[in-house]
């Protein structure tokens, strides 16, 4: 487990009201063969009607989903691509055969509804002709600039500045290869999974992969 | 020139290929194999090995954006909150029908039922535009005599007979005398055939009213026995409550002329249906019959009729072939006006029985 704190505050544009800071130790999720069984558990105690087990996985798989949505279409939309994925998956579970694992299932979905929103937020920008999404994409200056108190503010600053730059190219990369990239370096998938949440074979992830790490060595060089 | 010609080199796109699945593991020892013999020999692959592997090591230091405090209560209470309705009472039964299904199911209802609506408004439409349909609303029927065996209306047995004797013999007329020794003798004459009328075939015979109009009463009584047709004695058989128009207009047309039309020569319809087309019935309805029946040339006429504030037919214009008969049947019609903007032209088929 990698022990970070971090940071994070937003604002919401609309309803007035304001996320509470929350300071909390982020970890990769890895999933472990007993994890796949007790998901199996959940689900089926759920089509039995105990609504209960879906919170189970609710609080399993919230905070995974809500990363993803975050770097895909930033923290303050990401909250509403977490809800509206668990509405799905409170709707569909029944047609959820268990080929491949809930993890990646919710990740598709996810994914799904982040393209949704991608697809509303580019129409409403070239309503309103603000910025397009070739922008510096999602804002984690908050998230990034956060002091590693072992480090001098100089060092600080340098590592936010890099970490600013990074994000950039990364929200610069064409979608199919920033998918694989999010999915690989940054979820921790393996190419199975990341095939099995992109719905390619897995020797597409591979060259997406290596292509899109390519691109971004050349943009951070 | 490389130093070990056998080694096959790559292009740029497969070193990096290469280089990737090397950092995430993906290699089989032989790729391994071959990777490190081209890391040997080649310090660019080299570089660019160290190149992509700080570049792997960046993106995973990436921070993760974690959760806001409350997400998953949150995300509990608004799934469960959306998820519930009729999707819930699905989820009860064991049932996860996807929302576009459901949608669809619905929408495929709504359309089902718009067509059922607008098929059997398009069939009552067709139906009242058909000229020789059948309508219930504001058909009346007009019974003229008993003499088919067919009817069984018809069947009745004859005792509105003396009624009908008393009705005629009530009715206010300067040859009231004359018409009641005619309609006891038409009826006398009536009594004889029936019993050899009842053994013989029906026969159409062409119309003899004109006749019957010419002629004394016994010319007519001969011509219409020698005929041994089944003649039937007007208002003489009068089963219905209608029958009391029918005798009241064979009334209106004996007094003026001074010839009753007692016996008709033709086969007379038992009754014949008037209807009053759809469109105008909640307008006019069919009040009493001024005019003796008509034979029945056809058995069903349609009339366009214009009509007086009193409901008296000012004009007809027949719109299917008919009889002058007909047509003076048809203008002895009086109707009734049911509401206040019923049209004066309206249109009626008579049918027969």
């Amino acid at each position: 487990m990698t022990a970070r704190i971090l940071a994070y505050a937003t604002v919401r544009p609309r309803g007035g009201h304001g996320r509470i800071a929350a300071v909390v130790p982020a970890e990769r999720h890895t999933e472990g063969p007993d994890e796949a069984a007790g998901d199996e558990r959940a689900v089926a105690r759920f089509l039995a009607g105990d609504v209960s087990a879906f919170e189970t996985l609710v609080r399993r798989y919230s905070g995974m989903v809500f990363a993803l949505a975050a770097r895909l279409v930033g923290p303050l939309d990401a909250e509403d691509v977490v809800q509206e994925t668990f509405l799905r998956a409170w709707r569909g579970l029944s047609g959820f055969r268990g080929e491949s694992s809930l993890k990646t299932w919710l990740y598709s979905i996810a994914l799904n509804r982040v393209r949704d929103r991608r697809g509303t937020l580019a129409r409403l920008r070239a309503l309103f002709d603000a910025e397009g999404p070739g922008g510096d994409g999602p804002d984690f200056s908050l998230v990034d600039g956060l002091a590693d108190g072992g480090l001098t503010p100089e060092e600080n600053a340098a590592r936010a500045e890099e970490r600013r730059r990074l994000r950039k190219a990364i929200a610069a990369l064409p979608e199919e290869f920033r998918l694989a990239v999010v999915l690989r370096d940054l979820e921790g998938l393996s190419y199975e999974e990341v095939a099995s949440v992109l719905e390619v074979p897995v020797g597409t992830v591979r060259s997406r992969l290596a292509r899109g790490r390519a691109i971004l060595k050349e943009a951070l060089s | 020139m490389s130093a070990r010609p056998d080694l096959v080199r790559l292009s740029g796109e497969d070193l990096d290929l290469l280089l990737s699945r090397s950092l995430d593991g993906d290699l089989s020892s032989e790729e391994e194999r071959s990777l490190a013999e081209i890391l040997a020999s080649d310090p660019r692959a080299v570089r660019r090995r160290e190149e992509l592997a700080a570049l792997v090591g960046k993106l995973n230091a990436l921070p993760d954006p974690a959760p806001p405090l409350g997400l998953t209560a949150r995300t509990n209470a608004w799934t469960a909150e959306r998820g519930k309705g009729i999707g819930a009472v699905w989820h009860r039964l064991g049932l996860f029908p996807p929302p576009p299904m459901l949608r669809g199911i619905g929408a495929l209802f709504v359309i089902v039922l718009i067509g059922m609506s607008v098929l059997r408004t398009q069939n009552v439409r067709q139906k009242a535009e058909e000229p020789g349909a059948e309508k219930n609303d504001g058909r009346v029927a007009i019974f003229f005599g008993e003499r088919g065996a067919s009817s069984p209306s018809a069947q009745k047995p004859s005792a509105p007979r003396a009624p009908a004797r008393e009705a005629v013999a009530a009715a206010p007329s300067v040859n009231a005398p004359l018409q009641k020794s005619r309609i006891a003798a038409a009826e006398k004459s009536a009594e004889k055939k029936d019993a050899v009328m009842d053994e013989l075939p029906f026969r159409p015979q062409p119309p003899k009213a004109e006749i019957a109009r010419s002629e004394p009463f016994s010319a007519r009584r001969d011509a219409a026995s020698g005929a041994k047709t089944a003649g039937a004695v007007a208002g003489a058989a009068a089963p219905a409550a209608h029958s009391e128009s029918v005798l009241s207009s064979a009334r209106d047309e004996m007094a003026p002329s001074g010839a009753a039309p007692v016996l008709r020569a033709a086969r007379a319809p038992l009754a014949w249906d008037v209807t009053v087309a759809n469109a105008f019935v909640r307008g006019w309805s069919l009040r009493r019959v001024a005019a003796p029946p008509p034979p029945a040339s056809t058995p069903t006429v349609s009339y366009r009729v214009t009509l007086d504030t009193e409901g008296k037919v000012v004009s007809a214009r027949a719109l299917d072939a008919t009889t002058p008969e007909m047509d003076t049947a048809v203008r002895s019609l009086v109707f009734q006006k049911l509401t206040a903007d019923a049209p004066s032209e309206i249109e009626i088929a008579l049918a027969a029985r």
